[in-house]
């Protein structure tokens, strides 16, 4: 008996289930590397804008979806650290129709991260300012962070750190009944590392102090996600021309009686629209 | 009157025992050169030995107990130059009741001074910006004592007696890292009885880079050399860089003794994370006498270029040596049994640890460097930078770095910059003063940033400045956990500075040590915090807190967060092994690439990016090619750009991304990495 319902249950599944989707999006990002594991970094920055239609024979869900990641990765002698990260990502998705559970649903957050941990976390599921933090220089480790090495009876030693510049704030809008993400980021990065390599007992030292300024990079946000309407906005991204400088110096009486520049990297400024409609 | 008898009988048994000893090793030297010569030599050393046997017989059936060295009669030491030095010895060896084979056979209670004098010269050279050199001359005396022998084993001790350093060329400055200081303390050396050493025992005050010049020196001198030592061979041998392989050959045998030339050939292993390329040429020679049982002089002409391909640097280390015996005798009995069971250190000195933590030689750095300079001064000069256009962030920096040694250096300059932020200031230069309270991370300067969280009187972005720079605190004091846990307990809504204060909690659990919060660590306290984090729906705060803990101590905690409900618990939960670069970390992070919701999946491969094992690596390749999601895939590009330097198949991800991904914004996006990556 049942097994002649099997085809109207199958039916009516297909029915229930039969849905049309459609996805608009728009992604931009960057990575740009500079140095090497001794001392450099890398910078890399993502943002992305995604509205969903779900069409089911009941309701129509309707989603929009704005993440963006900024990160700065940083190398001071072979000890690898994510310097600062931002993280954004906001969702609000409208249900019209019969349907479980809640006809609205949103929800964004805002992450932090200073020298690989996070100082700021604040999630809303409202129109609201996410806050942030403003700029300002920090010590990204502790204490200085050594890869010392021995040759003969002398140290030959390579000890660093580096100063993070890390300031942010977001503000987001979730409309109650409009499937729509409007966020407005500003955020700045900045990295100094520095890095000593001498041999000898302390003052009777050679050595050379390395410095790498990089990850000056300056993200300005303005997007609209609405699932009706499209996707519209900019996001801008701009970062200073990065270097890493080699200063020879001789350290006598406790002063660097000379200094010289050996090497230098850099690459030039970068300004991009990540994303611009 | 047995006393007499015995110590006759031991001088005859001592006498005898040592002139078989030289008549076997002369018969060793001569039968390479002379057979027939040698003949003669070992008849003689075999009648010497039937004698000792016989006297030991009759004194033993005499009923006579053997001395325990020490007291034995010391011979007197002798300043006669060579020939009192032989004399001397013959007076030593007769003492001995036990005689030793090999290089090192000398008895318990000899000594040895030396004159050392030498020259280090040094240079960190760049292709680019030449040789910077430097360097020092060292010179004094090298005491060496045998104290004692167990087994196969010596102990001798050494001290570097009225050792000097001064300046070679240029860069001539005093040593005030104490290098000449620690050297000159005596120390403790175990060898084998082929010279080997085996360990050291340093006074308890020394830092790391102390023990290393000492144990260089030593180095030097120390020559392992096996009993049985003719023509060349080869052996492994440590020093103060590390373990090296070296050539050895006898270049001078004759019957009073040999000398030795040492070449290495190269290190095995060196401090650090690899092992650095490098060339050695040079040689040292060591001259043993036989007689004697011990070395005579050491002459040593090595060279080290050690490079750091990555900086572009080279480091070049020549040492002229020259440690020739002075006078040879015997000092007075040592009680050194204690000694034997003492926690030895190792022979190689590329397990040492080097850092030294606030070390003195950078305080001293820093204190002449700020000599006159006031906290007036050094505000002025940051306010002028940070004003100035277009700005040197190099120069701020260093102004920046002059205040936070101010404020080590002076306990009393924590409270003046308190005064001065709370009087008013640029907004800008009061953060930097603040953050360098932080950096400064001394107990001054974190009771002022406690007191400033907590001012009412404060603004509330001063408030949030002083919380944000608590978190470059190295050791965190009692009060500041205090005060956290008292915020976050009593905190109805955990928004703004009360969820930065479980932010920073957790990032200060790992360094707080054992401080207790009401019997309670820190990390037990944020711990305890779960249920109030749930209840107010801010359970990826607690997550986020724990993430901070960078320990594989919060994977548990993590773990059972995984199932939630909710997308943000879930990516907080895996996020909280972002820092665990661990087997553990990674595996629940790659549990995370399964996860519904292609969100939480963002978050855990962006995770996976912090990184640096080949099984996240693997992961990240595997949701860079698999994963359903375009934005996840998207988001790999940033991890597999870290790896792609230097791993292929990482590089072949993005390679595969950029031609062969269905979305085409992934396809730019792994270009531009691409690019980036040149």
């Amino acid at each position: 008996m049942f097994t002649n319902l099997r085809p109207v249950f199958a039916a009516a599944a297909v029915l229930v289930s039969s849905s049309l989707a459609a996805q608009y999006s728009r992604s931009g990002s960057y990575v740009r590397s500079i140095g090497n594991s001794w001392l450099g970094g890398r910078v890399s920055v993502s943002a992305a804008l995604s509205t969903t239609t779900s069409i089911l024979t009941t309701s129509t869900t309707r989603t929009s979806n704005a993440s963006l990641t900024a990160a700065v990765d940083g190398n001071v002698l072979t000890h690898g650290f994510r310097a600062a990260q931002l993280t954004f990502s906001a969702r609000n998705s409208v249900r019209i129709g019969v349907g479980f559970g809640a006809p609205q649903s949103a929800t964004a957050s805002f992450r932090l991260q200073l020298a690989g941990y996070n100082v700021w976390d604040r999630s809303v599921t409202t129109t609201g300012d996410l806050g942030g933090i403003p700029a300002r220089t920090y010590s990204l480790f502790p204490s200085d962070v050594h890869a010392d090495v021995g040759v003969g009876p002398f140290t030959v030693r390579l000890g660093g750190n580096a100063g993070v510049t890390l300031g942010a704030g977001a503000v987001v809008i979730l409309p109650t009944t409009t499937p729509e993400v409007r966020l407005m980021l500003s955020g700045t990065t900045a990295v100094l590392g520095r890095a000593n390599v001498s041999v000898g007992v302390s003052g009777f030292r050679a050595g050379v102090e390395l410095q790498a300024r990089f990850a000056e990079q300056r993200l300005t946000v303005s997007l609209i996600a609405n699932a009706l309407s499209g996707l519209s906005g900019m996001c801008d991204y701009q970062i200073q021309a990065m270097s890493l400088r080699l200063i020879a110096y001789l350290e006598a009486f406790w002063t660097r009686v000379y200094s010289t520049t050996l090497a230098s990297w850099a690459s030039g400024f970068v300004g991009r629209d990540l994303l611009n409609l | 009157m047995k006393v007499v008898g015995a110590a006759c009988a031991g001088d005859l048994l001592s006498f005898c025992t040592n002139a078989a000893r030289r008549g076997v090793a002369a018969w060793a030297v001569t039968t390479m050169n002379h057979p027939r010569q040698s003949r003669f030599a070992l008849l003689a050393s075999l009648t010497c030995l039937t004698l000792a046997c016989g006297g030991l017989l009759l004194w033993t059936h005499d009923g006579g107990a053997a001395l325990p060295l020490a007291e034995a009669t010391p011979a007197q030491a002798n300043d006669d130059g060579a020939a009192g030095e032989r004399r001397d010895h013959q007076r030593l060896a007769r003492t001995d009741a036990a005689q030793h084979v090999g290089f090192y056979s000398a008895a318990v209670g000899s000594t040895f001074e030396y004159a050392l004098k030498g020259r280090f010269e040094y240079s960190v050279s760049h292709p680019e910006g030449g040789r910077q050199p430097s360097g020092m001359q060292v010179g004094g005396a090298m005491d060496v004592c045998v104290a004692d022998r167990r087994d196969d084993m010596i102990l001798v001790r050494v001290e570097l007696r009225d050792l000097t350093l001064s300046a070679l060329i240029g860069g001539g400055g005093n040593d005030e890292g104490g290098m000449g200081n620690a050297a000159r303390k005596p120390f403790h050396v175990q060898l084998g009885p082929d010279g080997r050493v085996r360990g050291y025992l340093f006074g308890t005050d020394l830092n790391g880079q102390q023990r290393n010049f000492v144990r260089g020196l030593f180095a030097y001198y120390a020559h392992t050399v096996p009993a049985d030592a003719h023509g060349a061979w080869q052996a492994t041998d440590v020093d103060a860089a590390g373990e090296f392989e070296a050539d050895f050959r006898v270049v001078d045998a004759h019957a009073d003794g040999q000398s030795i030339e040492r070449k290495k050939q190269r290190y095995t292993a060196m401090a650090g994370p690899e092992l650095h390329p490098h060339t050695l040429s040079g040689q040292s020679r060591a001259t043993f006498d036989t007689a004697m049982g011990w070395l005579r002089a050491v002459e040593v002409d090595e060279r080290t270029t050690t490079k750091m391909e990555e900086l572009g640097l080279e480091i070049d280390l020549r040492a002229v040596l020259s440690i020739a015996l002075q006078k040879h005798g015997e000092g007075a009995p040592v009680s050194v049994g204690a000694l034997w069971d003492a926690a030895w250190l190792p022979a190689a000195g590329h397990g040492e640890d080097l850092t030294t933590k606030d070390d003195a030689s950078e305080r001293a750095t820093w204190t002449k460097r700020l000599a006159g300079q006031t906290l007036v001064n050094l505000i002025d000069d940051l306010a002028a930078l940070l004003a100035a256009a277009p700005q040197d962030p190099e120069a701020i920096d260093r102004a920046w770095q002059a205040l936070i040694w101010l404020t080590k250096l002076q306990p009393k300059v924590a409270a003046d910059i308190q005064a001065r932020v709370n009087a008013g200031m640029e907004t800008r230069l009061a953060d930097m003063l603040v953050s360098a309270l932080g950096a400064a991370g001394t107990e001054a300067a974190q009771d002022v940033l406690a007191a400033m969280r907590r001012d009412a009187a404060s603004t509330p972005a001063l408030r949030t400045s002083a919380t944000i720079a608590l978190f470059q605190v190295a050791e965190p004091s009692a009060r500041v956990l205090g005060d956290l846990a008292g915020d976050l307990g009593r905190a109805n809504d955990l928004v703004g500075d009360d969820a930065m204060a479980m932010l920073l909690l957790g990032a200060l659990a790992p360094r707080a040590a054992d401080t207790k919060i009401d019997g309670r660590n820190a990390f037990e306290t944020l711990l305890a915090l779960e249920g109030k984090t749930v209840q107010q729906d801010r359970t990826d705060l607690w997550l986020n807190a724990l993430a901070n803990t960078g320990t594989a101590d919060v994977l548990p905690h993590a773990q059972r967060y995984t199932a939630h409900e909710n997308d943000r618990v879930r990516a907080a939960a895996y996020a909280a092994a972002r820092r665990v670069d661990k087997p553990a970390g990674v595996a629940l992070l790659e549990r995370g690439l399964t996860d519904r919701s292609a969100d939480v999946r963002v978050d855990v491969v962006v995770a996976l990016g912090e990184h640096r094992s080949p099984a996240a690596r693997a992961a990240l390749i595997r949701a860079a090619r698999d994963d359903s999601d375009a934005t996840v895939r998207r988001r790999t590009l940033s991890g597999l750009a870290g790896f792609a330097k230097k791993n292929a198949d990482a590089r072949q991800a993005i390679e595969q991304m950029a031609t062969g991904d269905p979305d085409a914004d992934n396809q730019k996006a792994a270009r531009t990495v691409l690019d980036g990556l040149r």
